[in-house]
């Protein structure tokens, strides 16, 4: 049986399409909450997915975030609320377009730009995964220092509004990750006696409380009050999709390439990729004057922009085991779990999993263009379900998840500390994003250096010696160093 | 309560101290230059920067203009806040003895409480959520979710 034929008879299973389905659904009910992020409902996701094989686990979570990314226009275009950050960048514009009456027109242009989006963004995954990843065959620690090293550096400049906060959270998070035995000396770190913490910080209920706890902290300070909807029927949103597609090709074109290309640049995800396709739309529009007025060219570029970028963002997750975004960090930590640890040999021992990762893509973004069209109808009863009801429920939710990961209320006191963090961290403005990044790649980024040194003879040159190390050496130096370079050259204008 | 970036700062360059000071007590591996200390030593000098930098800045930006934290703008929302990590705790403790379906309902009810929902809603929401994740994840998903007082009869 060829390769194809092992990942098809891995996907066309009625467990594994009832998962695809579910999960789905999950994410369409997430996404379409104000506040509820396609991150959180992974995270929630996540300790279901303990149970399930490895193929359904992986692709409940392809499923659920390409749902929740397109279900969050639901109440951007219907209240001017972005269901999940991602659709931040066109919430006004789509909203615009409610108010001129025009709601199933928006809603039409995201389900099937978002689906058209992923299917692209899926077919750059399919094609360009396998090559790089015999590329990183010869990679050795020196290339996946820097390769840690730049998803870090991107996830502060590129992701934050304030870079100097951006670091601080990047520091707690590898501090978090350094806590435990897994380390070069393999000596208890961190740990201060403590059994529990000598495993070190389990991640799932670590991401559980930094993206839902905290959100849960969120609205009970705001007293939880219900939405207003303002539209509550709305018309056919398959009306003008020939059209739509046909004068706005160039538009949708570039947004698929511009979400790709940021989804596969780790640490950069949907919500970039959004505001990123947003404003080159608008650049390059020849009636820029319409955007804002509730004009569908800005909402179809970064509505497709966002969908390719989460399946962009698995390119490097997939080959590198580095997060293109916090969906991929979380889903590289279930890899690890189900036993498909990312990286380019995975392509080599393991390729029909793969191939099966592929074909879930390809089938989620094709079951989002008819349960997008349900969930337009589900989406706007779902707004009405009071949020003094919902946000306490999510609370018990997080804690059910959080202890079935080990059956430990550890995990639930771990879960409560990291929400208390994140929910502090968001209200001073400190990002999560890059404490995130730094718990998932804290590992790798001091087992590679000091791996590296130790090979080296702690010759620090050596970093640069091999050509592809230096290449990344050069492009990670110069993320770094280039808002420094801004700032002088600022500061110089100024003089 | 208010607080500014000076406060974090201050926070900041505590905790990188703190870290240095325990990533010293590390034992190196032996022969080599770089262990265990290395890292946790790179990111308290990485942490003191940040800390000092952020300081630099908000004194220069005028460190008496505070910033409201916007969850201490609404009324109430200190006592939902801290409410809600005490039901959590509540939770955690009280779970082992009365089961997860009584624990889950009472935490369930003192949220409610706290967000000012009627009882009919909040007796009959509490009570069906609880079961309903308990079947879930007890019956669906074999989670040994903690049996108490009543889980021995559902």
């Amino acid at each position: 049986m060829g390769t194809f034929e092992a990942a098809a008879a891995l996907v066309l299973r009625w467990d594994v399409i009832i998962t695809i389905l579910a999960a789905s659904a999950f994410g369409m009910v997430v996404g379409a909450i104000p506040g509820l992020t396609a991150t959180m409902a992974i995270a929630l996701l996540v300790p279901i997915t303990f149970f399930m094989d490895p193929i359904p686990a992986v692709g409940a979570m392809i499923a659920c975030s390409a749902m929740a990314i397109f279900a969050g226009d639901i109440p951007s275009t219907l209240l001017r609320m972005p269901g999940t950050p991602a659709s931040a960048a066109y919430t006004d514009e789509c909203y615009a377009m409610t108010r001129k009456g025009q709601a199933e027109t928006a809603l039409g242009a995201n389900v099937l730009f978002s689906a058209l989006g992923g299917l692209f963004g899926t077919a750059v995954l399919i094609v360009s995964a396998p090559l790089l990843a015999e590329i990183a065959l010869g990679f050795s620690s020196f290339e996946y220092f820097w390769l840690a090293l730049l998803g870090l550096a991107c996830a502060i400049f590129i992701g934050t509004g304030s870079p100097l906060k951006g670091l601080i959270a990047l520091f707690l998070g590898l501090f978090v990750a350094s806590i435990g035995l897994d380390n070069p000396g393999g000596i208890p770190r961190f740990t201060f006696g403590n059994t529990e913490l000598m495993s070190g910080i389990d991640f799932i209920p670590a991401m559980i409380g930094l993206f839902a706890v905290s959100e849960v902290l969120r609205s009970m300070a705001s007293g939880a009050k219900d939405w207003e909807v303002k539209q509550t029927s709305i018309g056919n949103p398959l009306r003008g999709w020939g059209k739509m597609f046909v004068t706005w090709w160039p538009q949708q074109i570039r947004g698929n390439v511009t979400g790709t290309a940021i989804g596969i640049l780790p640490g950069a995800g949907a919500d970039i990729a959004a505001w990123v396709a947003y404003a080159m739309s608008r650049k390059f529009s020849k009636t820029p004057e319409k955007f804002g007025t509730g004009h569908v060219e800005g909402i179809i570029e970064s509505t497709s922009a966002n969908n390719a970028a989460l399946a962009g963002a698995w390119v490097p997750a997939l080959v590198f085991g580095i997060p293109g975004d916090s969906i991929t960090a979380i889903v590289i930590g279930v890899l690890y779990l189900k036993g498909l640890n990312p990286g380019p040999t995975l392509f080599l021992n393991n390729p029909q999993a793969i191939y099966a990762v592929f074909g879930i893509f390809i089938i989620a973004n094709l079951a989002m263009i008819p349960l997008g069209l349900l969930a337009l109808k589900a989406g706007t009863a779902l707004l009405r379900v009071p949020r003094r009801v919902m946000m306490p429920v999510i609370l018990l939710f997080c804690i059910v998840g959080a202890y079935a990961v080990n059956n430990s209320l550890y995990g639930v006191l771990l879960m409560l500390v990291f929400g208390v963090l994140g929910f502090l961290m968001e209200e001073h403005d400190v990002p999560i994003a890059p404490c995130v990044l730094g718990i998932v790649l804290g590992k790798m980024l001091e087992e590679s250096f000091v791996t590296s040194m130790i090979k080296a003879d702690g010759n620090l040159l050596a970093f640069f010696e091999r050509p592809i190390a230096a290449g990344l050496g050069v492009l990670t130096l110069a993320v770094l160093l280039m808002p420094l370079w801004a700032a002088l050259g600022r500061r110089r204008a100024a003089a | 309560m208010k607080v500014n970036d000076l406060i974090l700062a201050a926070l900041v360059i505590l905790g990188a101290v703190a870290l240095a000071t325990v990533s010293l007590t590390l034992p190196p591996i032996p022969g080599q230059a770089y262990g265990a200390d290395v890292f946790p030593m790179a990111i308290a000098v990485g942490l003191l920067l940040c800390g000092w930098v952020l300081a630099a800045r908000s004194v220069k930006a005028g460190a008496g203009r505070a910033v409201t934290l916007t969850w201490f703008k609404e009324p109430g929302a200190p006592t939902r806040v801290l409410g809600t990590l005490a039901l959590v705790a509540l939770y955690i403790w009280l779970s082992p003895l009365l089961g997860f379906v009584l624990a889950s309902v009472l935490m369930l009810m003192g949220l409610f409480a706290l967000l000012r929902v009627k009882i009919t809603l909040a007796l009959p929401s509490a009570v069906i959520s609880a079961l309903a994740l308990y079947y879930v994840f007890a019956y669906g998903l074999r989670v040994p979710l903690p049996r108490g007082l009543i889980e021995g009869w559902i």
